[in-house]
């Protein structure tokens, strides 16, 4: 079962209990901005062995949720399954290769971490660590959400399709038995599918932009533009899910229920 | 005592001897021979055809409506249990769906635009910040992008705050 399906599946199981279960608890790895809202004021006024116990907390808190990070997006990465030799398995082989880089990284940041004495010392590696974020882990972070999302995009248009597919169904048969009339939903209808050819039209360009090879700068700047066309495919299956909901209310409506 | 029972026996003794008046006797006689010979009233043939039809037809016009409530009712709860099996249009299945879906997207949406407009971390926080205020906007859930924010926030910290 795909990570989507699975999503689906926990929803539908898990709604009546959402709202007090997921909302109220405290993950460990929770961490809300509240937990960070302290003012600038309050830390300069600290003596300097807490401000330097409290930079290294903090410093070491950011290196953490980095790996954290990381693993997450490991395990995205993995739960793609592509043929072997493929572009898009060499694309992901890649991607991890990428991922573990960072891992060490913020591994070996952490060791060093442990040998700094000074406030200095540890505002300097703060910075290196910035550094690195801003010019190498994000832009690449970047490119394997890009590479993610693609596929996610792709699961999705699978799913909405085949939702279409079932209403259009539903409609026909209750159209046969007489107690609807499906000229009457036909215009909605087309305009889902309409929109569901337009997203997977745009998901089908953003993958081959994507897939393709090389870091020239034409290449840089097309793979801008895929994240646009993914945003804007993702857009019109929201949209098409308002249609759903609205042909479901049509159907009961004009069926008496 | 003794003496008022004695009165009252023979007050009752006495009642024996009363008897009706000779005429009322006479014309009670007469009125009762005189109606046992008397022929019963013919009955109305059309009178009778009537008020059996009106009897089964208000039998029949309850038994209608009785029926038609009955009915009416089982057809309107079992409604749904007449028409075929509808995957597309079932209305839990649909919407477990739907709010899955939109809020998956949402949430990638949201990581698109972390990482796509704004290159450093600075940037990035103060964005997402801004978009987190907005008027009428549903708090973002926990995401991987609040992760990385929350790197860059413990970053600037360390190096701007102590």
């Amino acid at each position: 079962m795909s990570r989507l399906k699975r999503v689906i599946f926990a929803v539908g199981i898990a709604t009546p209990l959402m709202g007090a279960f997921v909302f109220g608890i405290e993950p460990a790895l929770a961490v809300g901005p509240s937990s960070t809202v302290v003012s600038a004021e309050t830390n300069a006024s600290l003596a300097p062995e807490e401000k330097l116990t409290k930079a290294k907390e903090d410093l070491t808190k950011a290196l953490d949720l980095s790996l954290k990070k990381v693993n997450g997006l490991k395990s995205r990465l993995n739960e793609l399954n592509f043929p072997e030799l493929s572009r898009e398995e060499e694309l992901k082989n890649e991607a991890l290769k990428n991922l573990d880089d960072y891992a060490d990284y913020y591994n070996k940041a952490k060791e060093d971490l442990e040998k700094k004495n000074s406030l200095e010392e540890v505002k300097d590696l703060a910075k290196n660590v910035k550094e690195y974020r801003d010019t190498i882990y994000t832009p690449g972070v970047e490119e394997i959400v890009r590479f993610v999302l693609v596929f996610y995009n792709e699961e999705v248009l699978g799913i909405a399709n085949d939702r279409l597919s079932k209403i259009e169904t539903d409609v026909k048969k209750l159209d046969k038995l007489g107690v609807i009339k499906e000229a009457d939903f036909r215009s909605k209808l087309d305009e889902a599918d309409k929109l569901l050819q337009k997203a997977h039209n745009l998901q089908g360009e953003a993958k081959e932009i994507i897939l393709s090879a090389t870091s020239t700068d034409l290449v840089k700047e097309k793979k801008s533009s895929a994240k646009d066309m993914i945003e804007n495919s993702l857009n019109n299956v929201k949209n098409v899910y308002i249609i759903f909901l609205e042909l479901n209310q049509t159907v009961k409506k004009s069926l008496g229920l | 005592m003794r003496q008022n029972d004695e009165d009252i026996i023979k007050k009752f003794q006495g009642l024996r001897r009363i008897e009706p008046d000779v005429g009322y006797v006479r014309d009670s006689r007469r009125l009762v021979l005189a109606s046992r010979n008397a022929p019963l009233p013919r009955q109305d043939i059309f009178a009778g055809v009537t008020q059996s039809l009106s009897f089964a037809f208000e039998t029949a016009l309850v038994a209608a409506l009785f029926l038609v409530v009955i009915l009416g009712g089982v057809f309107g709860l079992s409604k749904s249990l007449f028409l075929p099996v509808l995957q597309g249009i079932d209305e839990k299945a649909l919407v477990t769906e739907a709010d899955a879906i939109n809020n998956d997207i949402h949430l990638k949406l949201d990581e698109i635009a972390y990482f796509g407009n704004h290159k450093t971390s600075t940037e990035r926080v103060v964005a997402l910040d801004a978009k987190r205020i907005q008027p009428g906007r549903k708090e973002l859930p926990l995401t991987e992008t609040l992760t990385d924010q929350e790197i860059d926030k413990l970053l600037n910290r360390v190096i701007n705050e102590y």
